[in-house]
């Protein structure tokens, strides 16, 4: 995979013959990655960068303790193992690591239009024409952000349990951030993402997209309504139902949280190691995390520590289900790991993490699921939101919104209010879509902090009698 | 190595280059339920280069130096392909009088676990961290100046649980072993969550708040973007035509400075870094500029150059005139000792909230009458400012995982009527 590194000191599978007769247990990973990224504001192209990476980590288990090292510069092979085994003599917290199958396999992600043929000129005359074309709706734009970004991974992983998996993987990466200036300022922002390559503006209908967010945003600014507050029904689009599911499903799901080892940075969890079984929501949520999604921006074939990657329930029909789990969180369970671990980087420790949540759909129509709402808010999408660290007490307010009155969509309405419990939420769904959705956003666990790329998403989910103020 | 890269780029035919070399080794050791649990250490080396053809502009970081030439050949080729950046106006030729900074040596050889195993003898609980330390050497170069930088630092942080949901958080940062201090970060941690005892779901409404220095911290690390040139060009600024207006009360002084915890002696052109009064007793004075986003802005630089935007680098927040004690005596309100998760849903506006965690403490008359839980800060930036009614003049310097991401000094703030809001099912 990495011709240069064949013979040269980077080579870790020589690496990882010289560490494991020293250690209970190795794993050596290489990762060589180019970034390109282009910032645009207001039609000017600020930023282009090119990053080139390489390095390798190593991660070892001895008497008990896990040590972590990583290098981009040093070709000194037995220093790193020296300092790897001197990390791990820290600790001696009887620390261990699931019993896993040790695969050997190869996986590529395909492009149907390369990153690697895609010249500059292309990518900014594209931005340049999108930006033209948000321009032409008339609509006042004073603020336009674009960050475009691909990126060319390749990986290698072995351990001394005999597992080798090397991998390919392209990305491309966009987000705009716009301010429309109307009878009130009102700010819209989305993420895409996708592995493969360019066809993903095509994938993502881009331009329509953001022509969309301009006009919608640009209605809540001239003809926006005060939201109304009280108890009443909730349609939350794709984009809201995706949050939800990401901030009070997948992160309460994550094993090591729920262990206690994130605690002193992104907290622990409402859901405690005894609590599969136990109802947080109503029949209709089934909430699943699945790495295995083709062109996902989550995708991976096998996680960070080689166990192949699976489809996992975390809410079914309203019941806690199933953790995501590391062979490290696995093992502390005593069962196998579910493949959840991801690093960020050659350079981080793989943690359970999220790849594309999604709220399973159900088979409703849009108008459907609208048609006997009385009274109610259609939160189209989201502007500000957060979760508490325990992932109880949420709060999303909505970017694009309406009224619903008598099963229709009426006035456009100001940044709706929702604060509601993890089990408020879910108990008050009575229906699902079978508009499923992804969209794309950066994670954020860990210490140092490993932004991760993930998608998540949903069908138009309906709740009723939910709470605005 | 940062030479003979900036000559390359030169003779290939570049107007403008800046290249910074940047070497860390930083170790770390995190700890959950009293046990350690990793223990890591990076070595990393990684290039950030400018390249400027006329007005076509490139960067690229460069960490893998197996075939460095060809990489400087690519960027030039890029480079030359790039549209013309009207907003580059080019790179500092002067500003290049350097200052010192001073750090303690003793820390490249600190034992992180040792301060881990310390800490954890001073409590009861259950507690979680991390023992940090950064030992990092920069040089520059660019045609105009060239210098280098040594700096290191070392951080604890500690969350001591006593029973579910019953937490206090504490952190020491320091560039000195002799200001550094586990031990009592740890056991005030602990007294903290011994005090916060019974938690009840909070109310809705209107409230005075104390902050503590490591929720201010946060507080002024979501505000230090606004203060960016860059920021205010983007709509992502609450500052935009705030420049003379008076944003806070008298007593307020919030500085930006190349001097703290992560010093630095120039910025990413060059530029010796300085002091910038960013609030000047309560008056906005000044935006973080480059040399580029200073032209625009008719001023000069501030000497805050990121690679591609003005990036701020460690504040202070001036003392105040009372005591804590003073502060606490006959307050009556919530005392917030610690936050996350702070999000805008206008960033123009500062419309936000933030989810206070850990020992949060209901007031009545200077004595603590409840310990509350589950509440949101659900404000406006600018308000929070304008309705600071008094500081400390004991102040913490503070650096926290990511939301305290930029390190500082901070006093306790006493501000009136913040909207508290919770959920409603």
């Amino acid at each position: 995979m990495h011709s240069d590194a064949k013979g040269d000191p980077l080579d870790i599978e020589k690496i990882l013959k010289k560490v494991e007769e020293k250690t209970d247990y190795a794993e050596v990973r290489y990762e060589k990655s180019l970034t390109n990224t282009l910032v645009m504001k207001n039609g000017n192209i600020d930023a282009v960068n090119v990053e080139q990476e390489k390095g390798i980590s190593l991660r070892v288990l001895y008497d008990g303790g896990i040590g972590f090292v990583s290098t981009n510069s040093s070709k000194d092979t037995d220093d790193l193992i020296k300092r790897a085994i001197k990390m791990a003599k820290n600790n001696k917290s009887e620390v261990g690591l699931s019993k896993e199958m040790a695969y050997e396999d190869k996986w590529i992600v395909s492009q149907e239009k390369k990153i690697e043929d895609t010249d500059l000129e292309w990518k900014i005359e594209y931005l340049q024409n999108l930006d033209k074309r948000m321009m032409e709706t008339k609509v006042n734009i004073p603020a336009r952000i674009f960050q475009l970004n691909d990126t060319l991974i390749e990986k290698e992983y072995v351990n001394s349990d005999g597992a080798k998996i090397i991998a390919y993987h392209p990305k491309i990466g966009f987000f705009y951030f716009l301010t429309i200036v109307g009878k009130t300022v009102e700010q819209g922002y989305k993420q895409f993402g996708y592995s493969g390559g360019y066809e993903a503006f095509d994938v993502w209908d881009l331009e329509n997209v953001a022509i969309n967010e301009v006009k919608g945003l640009n209605k809540v600014a001239n003809q926006g309504k005060e939201a109304p507050r009280g108890k009443m029904d909730l349609l939350c689009g794709p984009e809201v139902t995706g949050i939800a599911v990401h901030e009070s499903c997948g992160h309460p799901s994550e094993a090591d949280r729920i262990m206690g080892r994130e605690s002193s940075q992104a907290g622990e969890s409402f859901i405690k190691e005894n609590m599969v079984g136990q109802g947080v929501g109503s029949e209709y949520v089934t909430i699943a995390e699945d790495p295995t999604i083709e062109h996902s921006y989550g995708y991976y074939k096998y996680d960070g520590e080689g166990v192949k990657a699976r489809i996992k329930y975390l809410y079914k029909e309203g019941k806690i289900n199933e953790f995501l789990h590391s062979r490290e969180t696995a093992y502390k369970m005593g069962i196998q790991s579910n493949g959840a671990a991801r690093a960020s980087s050659y350079n981080r420790e793989p943690i359970p993490r999220m790849a594309n949540t999604f709220f399973v759909p159900g088979d409703y129509s849009f108008d459907e699921l609208i048609e006997d709402i009385k009274f109610g808010i259609y939160m189209k999408n989201f502007t500000e939101w957060n979760i508490d660290d325990k992932r109880y007490n949420q709060r999303y307010i909505g970017r694009e919104s309406y009224i619903i009155e008598n099963g229709e969509i009426k006035d456009p309405v100001k940044r709706p209010v929702l604060e509601i419990t993890t089990p408020g939420f879910y108990k008050a769904v009575d229906a699902a879509g079978n508009d499923l959705e992804f969209t794309a956003g950066s994670c954020g666990k860990s210490d140092p902090m490993q932004g991760l790329d993930v998608w998540m998403g949903g069908p138009t989910i309906r709740l009723r009698n939910v709470i605005f103020r | 190595m940062e030479k003979e890269i900036l000559n390359k780029l030169l003779n290939l035919g570049a107007d403008d280059v800046i290249v910074k070399i940047t070497d860390e080794d930083i170790e770390q050791v995190r700890f959950s339920r009293n046990r350690i649990d990793i223990a890591k250490n990076w070595q990393e080396k990684s290039a950030d280069i400018f390249v400027a053809l006329g007005k076509r502009t490139m960067f690229t970081t460069i960490k893998d130096f197996d075939n460095i030439d060809a990489s400087l050949k690519t960027v030039m080729e890029l480079a030359k392909k790039a549209n013309e950046n009207q907003s580059y106006y080019g790179i500092a030729k002067e500003g290049f009088e350097y200052g010192n900074i001073e750090f303690d040596k003793k820390i490249i050889d600190a034992d992180c676990k040792d301060y881990v195993h310390a800490a954890l003898n001073e409590i009861k609980g259950t507690s979680a961290g991390t023992v940090l330390k950064k030992h990092i050497k920069t040089r520059i170069a660019t045609p105009y100046t060239h210098s280098d930088d040594e700096t290191a630092s070392i951080e604890f942080s500690i969350r001591v649980f006593l029973e579910k949901e019953i937490s206090g958080h504490r952190v020491s940062v320091a560039t000195d072993l002799k200001n550094f201090n586990p031990v009592k970060a740890a056991s005030d941690a602990y007294e903290l969550a011994k005090l916060y005892k019974n938690p009840k779901t909070g109310e809705r409404g209107k409230y005075d708040v104390i902050l503590d220095p490591l929720f201010f911290g946060s507080v002024i690390n979501y505000t230090l973007g606004s203060a960016s040139a860059f920021s205010v060009e983007a709509g992502l600024s609450f500052f935009k035509d705030k420049i003379g207006e008076k944003v806070a009360p008298e007593n307020f002084t919030m500085i930006d400075t190349g001097k703290g915890l992560y010093s630095r002696r120039f910025d990413d052109e060059g530029v010796a870094t300085g002091e910038n009064k960013i609030i000047e007793k309560g008056v906005y004075k000044t935006y973080l500029h480059n040399t580029s986003t200073a032209v625009k802005f008719k001023t000069k630089t501030t000497g805050n150059a990121g690679l591609v935007a003005p990036e701020s680098w460690n504040f202070k927040v001036e003392a105040g005139d009372h005591s804590k004690d003073e502060l606490f005596d006959s307050f009556t309100g919530l005392y917030l000792t610690n936050t996350w998760y702070t999000r805008f849903q206008n960033r123009m506006t500062g419309d936000f909230s933030t989810i206070p965690r850990d020992a949060i403490f209901y007031y009545e008359n200077g004595e603590v009458k409840e310990s509350w839980k589950d509440i949101r800060v659900s404000d406006n930036m600018l308000r929070l400012y304008k309705n600071i009614e008094a500081l400390s003049k004991e102040r913490q310097m503070v650096k926290w995982w990511y939301e305290v991401e930029e390190p500082g000094i901070a006093p306790f703030v006493l501000i009136k009527d913040v909207n508290i809001t919770r959920s409603t099912q």
